[in-house]
């Protein structure tokens, strides 16, 4: 039987409520904050014991685990109507985030009927084609730094930033999109960088 | 049996209720309402709402339901992020600030799974998972007693200040300790082998999308994936310092020490492995805000 994690969070919530309810003044109902530290240190414990996510209660799996002896990360590039290549700068996605999306595309994207899989490609292709002509225009859209400029919280993993507004950007409109799986061993790519195998496992072209 | 037990209510009582002052907490109230805003003002989270429904095929009704996400209404979305904008407003300077923390959490757990719920239902790293429980627990506690506006801030430290600054710590430490526990819950012991590391280093390095701009970000993986030595202390700190981080909460010898560590050791993960850590400014809820105004006052009475 597996419970839904959303029902110790509730738990959680009214336990909490109730505690902080039944404060008198200045002075704690001791018995019912008693309950609700106990319950919410075993929550939390029972999230990171187990490693299950009860969100926001998390197990934080950082980094744990061990490098396959070969490696394979997607790859996008746009391509223009000469079939040219371009790569794409992370921001060019927005508001998508970059690791969300590559996150969806490894775990959805081939799941989805060759169909399903053109209408999000489409979709995509929108954005990118959208995004490049206002970084081409100098007027970039500024989805993620629009409130707080160079101050904005950073996101959890770098990325390059490949175009510049106006200055270093694809001139010619994106028609189409390739995915790329790329494959290599650390301490092979290590000796020789250029020790990449890249396969084409996807590709879409504007009607 | 009776003795441990009064050992045991007597070690209870001196972590969730000694005597606190009122300023610790309030400025817990402050750091996590900021931290969330930072977070918050650095995202457009409601744009997800919008994405196609390929997007959403993955996506469980029980996860939309738990969540209270309703794809297809982005304008919504907005609107829900523009109060989460003035709830924590509110929380940061004081106004309402019990209610502004409880509906600052209730819309953070509806807004910040937006970022990845396509995905995953759960946005771990993604820098509202510690706010959300912090947030909610202190709207339980008195976190408005110092530092709001019109309100002087009581002098008389009371248990009432200590157990909610006590879980935010809590929430904080769970980040520390789990992540050093699930690389051997996952891995194993073989987990801190220098190898392993190195592979870690030199992955890092060569995903050449997942990389930041700069000299340093390119150099110090490979580097110290070349240094064998260095493998095996990162390692060590990737466990064992990240397991004993949970001493913060019953030393303040130890916070002296793990604390500054912490940070330090987020500069180095962020120039090796380009990771930046968005909980690293939640560290200041370990700060002991009473102490270091008093010791100001008295240096400034004495010069």
């Amino acid at each position: 039987m597996t419970v839904d994690p959303g029902l110790p969070v509730l738990g959680f919530a009214v336990l909490g409520l109730a505690a902080g309810l039944a404060r008198r003044g200045a002075v704690d109902n001791r018995r019912l904050v008693n309950v609700f530290i106990v319950y919410t240190l075993v929550l939390g414990l029972g999230a990171g014991l187990t490693q299950r996510e009860i969100w926001p209660f998390s197990a934080w799996p950082l980094v744990a685990g061990k490098v396959p002896a070969q490696v394979t990360h997607p790859r996008f590039l746009a391509v223009d109507a000469e079939g040219h290549e371009h790569e794409i700068d992370y921001r060019a996605w927005g508001p998508l985030e970059f690791d969300e999306f590559i996150g969806w595309e490894e775990k959805s994207f081939f799941r989805l009927s060759q169909e399903s899989r053109d209408r999000a490609a489409s979709y995509l292709l929108g954005i990118l084609e959208g995004n490049r002509q206002r970084w081409a225009a100098g007027k970039p859209e500024p989805y993620f730094d629009r409130y707080l400029g160079r101050f904005s919280a950073p996101f959890f993993l770098g990325h390059p930033a490949l175009w510049i507004p106006g200055v270093q950007v694809p001139r010619n409109p994106f028609v189409g999109l390739r995915l790329y799986k790329e494959t290599w061993s650390v301490e092979e790519r290590h000796r020789d960088p250029r020790d990449v195998t890249r396969k084409l496992v996807y590709e879409y072209r504007a009607p | 049996m009776k003795a441990f037990i009064g050992r045991v209510g007597q070690f209870w009582d001196q972590v969730f209720f000694a005597p606190a002052p009122a300023l610790n907490l309030a400025a817990a109230r402050v750091l996590f309402s900021v931290h969330a805003l930072w977070v918050l003002l650095s995202r457009d989270l409601p744009a997800t709402s919008s994405l196609p429904p390929e997007f959403w095929m993955d996506v469980s009704q029980t996860e939309l339901f738990r969540f209270l996400i309703f794809p297809g209404h982005p304008q919504l979305e907005y609107g829900f992020q523009y109060l989460a904008i003035l709830t924590l407003v509110g929380a940061a300077i004081g106004v309402m600030p019990r209610l502004c923390c409880l509906l600052s959490a209730l819309l953070l757990y509806h807004l910040a799974p937006l970022e990845t719920i396509f995905w995953t239902a759960s946005p771990y790293q993604r820098g509202f998972t510690v706010d959300v429980l912090a947030l909610f627990t202190l709207s339980l506690s008195p976190c408005g007693d110092a530092l709001r506006i019109g309100r002087t801030s009581p002098k008389e430290p009371s248990s009432v200040y200590c157990w909610p600054l006590r879980l935010a710590q809590v929430y904080l430490v769970h980040t520390y300790f789990f992540s050093g526990y699930s690389k051997l819950y996952r891995v194993g012991l073989s987990w801190l082998a220098p190898e392993n590391l190195r592979s870690w280093f030199l992955l890092f390095s060569q995903q050449d999308q997942v990389m930041r701009q700069g000299a340093f970000f390119n150099t110090v993986g490979p580097w110290v994936a070349d240094h064998w030595l260095l493998c095996l202390i990162a390692g060590a700190y990737g466990v064992v310092v990240n397991l004993l981080f949970v001493s913060t909460l019953f030393s303040s010898r130890a916070r002296w020490f793990f604390v500054p560590d912490a940070a330090f050791f987020h500069v180095l993960v962020f120039l090796a492995l380009s990771i930046f850590w968005l909980n690293t400014p939640q560290l200041l809820v370990f700060v002991n805000w009473q102490w270091l105004v008093d010791r100001l006052h008295k240096n400034a009475r004495v010069s």
